[in-house]
């Protein structure tokens, strides 16, 4: 049973993706920004992090920058879900270890269920 | 200022009476003269500038003086047998040939003649060197005459410089010192003094025309004197033959030795007194036989008287008388009487004549000498007509230069004005680099006052960078320079006198005459600190809005997509069929917002790209692959062709995808069920080149040109039943161009369409 973690501000969308999660057996916790995704992730050690990046309090960039999966947790797969993809931010959030920086409107739950399930699957 | 008197006066009185001026000092010679008159009316016409023609009168003169005073310094220099003045004035030439000095500085101001009538920029230099020379050779003889040293006027043992012709070139020297200037009182002063010199001319000559006149007044006196001479001699060698007689006579009647004394006397007087009548009479040939005859009969008479006395010494007192009484010596005694009254009247005749002629020459003499004075009162007359029309033609002129610069002060205040109220920069230069306008916000920008920036260098005042490389940014304003326009490039920054550098942009451009004649170059610059803050501000405005319109969207795409995909447990086909619908216009909305956000960012010039070695022809497939269902639910042929080729490029991979998708995805839309789509894929050294191709509804020639236009959507009859933003392929043409490709389409109506892309391997 794989643990995600995803760390969303918008309440709909939060509540959309544990159902989802959920309904296909994941071990989903969730939190509403990057202060409490930071709580979170180091309380429940998850195998996988659905990030947002423009979230109140602690943005997606500088959850990043604290966690820093790539030297600190290389176990957790980070994929960032945004709705913003500034060249810039993308470039930065795969240096810090970030797998996949992906439009979160382009996916329908099940195309979602197929990535989270293909990186988890992905042995890099 | 008398060069006339000196040149023509000394000319003329060559056979007058100053040749020389001092007493001592060397004549003029005939050719300097001559050559004093012809430089004189060259000055003169010179003067005047008049027609045409003076341009070749003065140069013939200066030919003349060339030659004339060339041959002369050749013959010193290299001994020419044949020189102008000997040529000329063989027989006057007595130890008055041209000096060596005067010959030199004939030829210099025959040169300098050359020059008077041409207008190249570098004459008045000329001019004042020639006169210089001429000038110097003249005041050396000058102080030489002064300090009484030959060495200084003339040169070694030839001919010295005569005083008038050195005093005459230095007059010269400073007339053609006035002719290098070109300002408008010498001009004045030149034709007044052309006037004087006429005036001093016309009285050099009548009065010396006078003088000779006046001088013969003297002539009667001689002659008077002359007569009365002749008078007294006559009346001594009458008075001496009767005394002779009487004597004679005495010795007759006495033998008394001593009554001979006279007769000796008369002897002696005869001869003296007859050659002496004979050389004051030397001119009158009338006079000289009658002196003859007169001595011929005084010889007679003392011949007769001899020869009495011999009688009476040998034969006695009867015989002398005897040669008395034949009354021989009456008749000679008669004659000398007669021929001496002839003698007087003759004197008396050449008197009366002589008389009559100073007459009539001195009251000719009165008469020119009140014309000359006429003359001169009415050349004054001019000259002082002259003057007055000078100055009111002077005040004329200096009312309208006033009239005139109030009116170019007028427009230089609106002008700057204009340029002031402008609220940019403008900094105007000329071709040297130098400001030469340099306006309020200018100086407010720049941190630099009017009065420091103008006539300096720009490039010290006005710093242009370029933001990244902080290297000068001048290229744009070279180009102006050369007359072109061209736009400030994009990220200039002005580095102000402070050091604080403010983000400009506008433009240069060349500032260009009537004839096309580059000038210089204006420079407009603005501060569009404020520009980028609002473009910075909109694009945040737009991305924040964007975000917050996706967010909501997204949760309802998630929300159906569940129910779509069974999530919520099986559907009938109607609730199927709603949510299918509700799920596409969801999409659609979504598309709707990326679109917007991405042109946002393209207008504002903040779409970036993140360059990447890409596999083109993978990328295509892709793309192929993922909208390969949507394509073959329209029951549509997919074409696939590529050259076997690695098709790599430097491209920023998300952007590139969104183009090929919006032509692929286009193509489909456009043609109707069943077409037929080809994607071809071909790469050159230097490009990649993607080739969409279908077989539908196409687009008319006029509405090709609207393709790439934003929100542009054509009317067919497809584009009713599909949905677009009208931003595809603005975007498509914006992301192609960013790469610095070529995006372009070719089409018939009713045949389909043909896109063709062009992208450069090295991005």
């Amino acid at each position: 049973m794989s643990k995600v973690l995803i760390i969303e501000d918008d309440p709909f969308l939060n509540r959309a993706y544990q159902t989802i999660l959920i309904r296909e057996g994941f071990e989903v916790v969730s939190a509403v920004d990057g202060v409490l995704g930071l709580e979170k992730a180091n309380e429940v050690k998850p195998d996988l992090i659905l990030l947002d990046m423009l979230m109140p309090r602690l943005g997606g960039l500088e959850f990043l920058r604290i966690y820093k999966p790539k030297e600190l947790h290389p176990e957790v797969k980070v994929i960032v879900f945004s709705n913003m993809s500034v060249p810039e931010s993308v470039k930065e959030a795969m240096e810090l270890g970030a797998i996949k920086y992906m439009t979160k409107s382009s996916f329908s739950p099940k195309e979602m269920v197929t990535l989270i399930k293909e990186t988890l699957n992905d042995p890099a | 200022m008398f060069l006339g008197t000196v040149v023509i006066g000394g000319w003329f009185t060559n056979n007058g009476p100053i040749k020389s001026v001092l007493p001592g000092a060397t004549n003029m010679n005939p050719l300097s003269a001559t050559c004093f008159l012809l430089i004189g009316l060259s000055f003169i016409i010179a003067a005047f500038e008049m027609s045409s023609i003076y341009r070749r009168f003065v140069w013939v003169n200066a030919a003349i003086v060339f030659i004339g005073g060339g041959s002369v310094l050749l013959r010193y220099l290299i001994g020419l047998p044949l020189y102008a003045d000997k040529l000329l004035f063989a027989d006057k030439l007595v130890g008055t040939s041209m000096a060596p000095n005067s010959a030199l500085s004939f030829v210099v101001v025959s040169l300098a003649m050359f020059l008077l009538p041409l207008k190249f920029a570098s004459r008045d230099i000329f001019l004042k060197m020639l006169s210089s020379l001429v000038g110097l050779i003249g005041i050396i003889a000058l102080i030489g005459y002064a300090t009484k040293s030959r060495g200084l006027y003339g040169i070694s043992l030839l001919t010295p410089m005569a005083i008038h012709v050195a005093a005459a070139f230095t007059l010269i020297a400073y007339v053609l010192y006035l002719f290098s200037t070109r300002e408008a009182h010498i001009w004045l002063s030149r034709r007044i003094t052309a006037l004087i010199t006429l005036m001093v001319f016309i009285t050099v000559l009548t009065n010396t025309y006078a003088y000779n006149a006046l001088g013969a007044i003297e002539a009667p006196m001689v002659a008077l004197s002359a007569s009365k001479e002749v008078e007294t001699m006559t009346d001594k060698l009458l008075m001496s033959s009767l005394d002779a007689e009487t004597g004679q006579r005495g010795y007759l009647l006495t033998g008394n030795k001593a009554y001979l004394e006279p007769y000796n006397n008369a002897l002696v007087i005869n001869k003296q007194d007859i050659s002496s009548l004979r050389y004051m009479l030397a001119s009158n040939p009338e006079a000289l036989i009658i002196i003859d005859r007169l001595e011929k009969s005084f010889n007679d008479k003392l011949k007769e008287l001899a020869i009495t006395i011999s009688l009476r010494q040998t034969q006695g007192f009867q015989a002398a008388l005897k040669i008395v009484q034949t009354n021989e010596g009456k008749a000679y005694e008669d004659d000398i009487r007669l021929q001496t009254a002839k003698l007087n009247e003759l004197e008396h005749l050449s008197y009366e004549k002589a008389h009559a002629i100073t007459a009539r020459n001195s009251h000719f003499a009165s008469s020119i000498v009140s014309v000359t004075s006429f003359l001169n009162v009415a050349l004054l007359v001019i000259v002082f007509y002259i003057l007055s029309q000078d100055s009111v033609k002077t005040s004329l002129r200096r009312k309208e230069l006033e009239d005139y610069s109030a009116l170019l002060s007028g427009q230089k205040k609106q002008v700057e004005a204009v340029l002031s109220s402008i609220s940019d920069g403008v900094l105007g230069i000329n071709l040297d680099g130098k400001v030469i306008i340099f306006n309020r916000i200018a100086s407010e920008m720049t941190g630099y006052s009017e009065t420091e920036a103008l006539f300096k260098p720009y490039n010290d005042i006005i710093k242009f960078v370029n933001g990244r490389t902080n290297r000068p940014q001048i290229s744009f304003i070279n180009a102006a320079l050369k007359g072109q326009n061209r736009p400030m490039p994009d990220n200039t920054i002005l580095v102000t006198k402070s050091g604080q550098r403010i983000p400009v942009a506008d433009s240069a451009a060349g500032i260009i005459d009537n004839e096309n004649n580059v000038l210089g170059a204006v420079v407009v610059f603005r501060d569009i600190t404020e520009e980028l803050r609002l473009d910075q501000a909109k694009e945040e405005f737009v991305s924040l809005a964007s975000h917050q319109l996706r967010t909501p969207a997204t949760a309802v795409k998630q929300f159906i997509g569940m129910i779509k995909e069974g999530y919520a447990g099986e559907m009938n086909p109607d609730q199927q069929s709603f949510i299918n619908d509700a799920y596409e216009s969801n999409e659609r909305q979504l598309r709707v917002i990326d679109d917007l956000l991405s042109v946002a960012r393209a207008d504002s010039g903040r779409m970036k790209l993140l360059l990447d070695n890409t596999d083109i022809k993978a990328l295509v497939i892709e793309v192929l692959n993922e909208q390969n269902a949507t394509i073959s639910e329209r029951r549509q042929q997919l074409n696939f062709h590529s050259s076997g080729k690695k098709l790599n490029a430097n491209v920023d991979v998300s952007k590139m995808r969104m183009v090929i998708e919006n032509l692929v995805s286009n193509a489909s839309k456009y043609t109707p069920e069943g077409g037929e789509i080809s994607v071809s894929l071909s790469g050159s050294i230097h490009n990649i080149q993607i080739i969409v191709n279908d077989n539908g509804v196409g687009i008319a020639t006029d509405d090709i040109k609207k393709l790439f236009q934003r929100f542009s959507r054509i009317n067919n009859q497809l584009s009713t039943k599909v949905g677009g933003t009208g931003l595809g392929l603005y975007l498509a043409k914006m992301i192609v161009e960013l790469h610095h490709g070529t995006i372009n389409a070719t089409s018939i109506l009713g045949q389909g369409t043909v896109f063709t892309v062009k992208i450069p391997r090295k991005g």
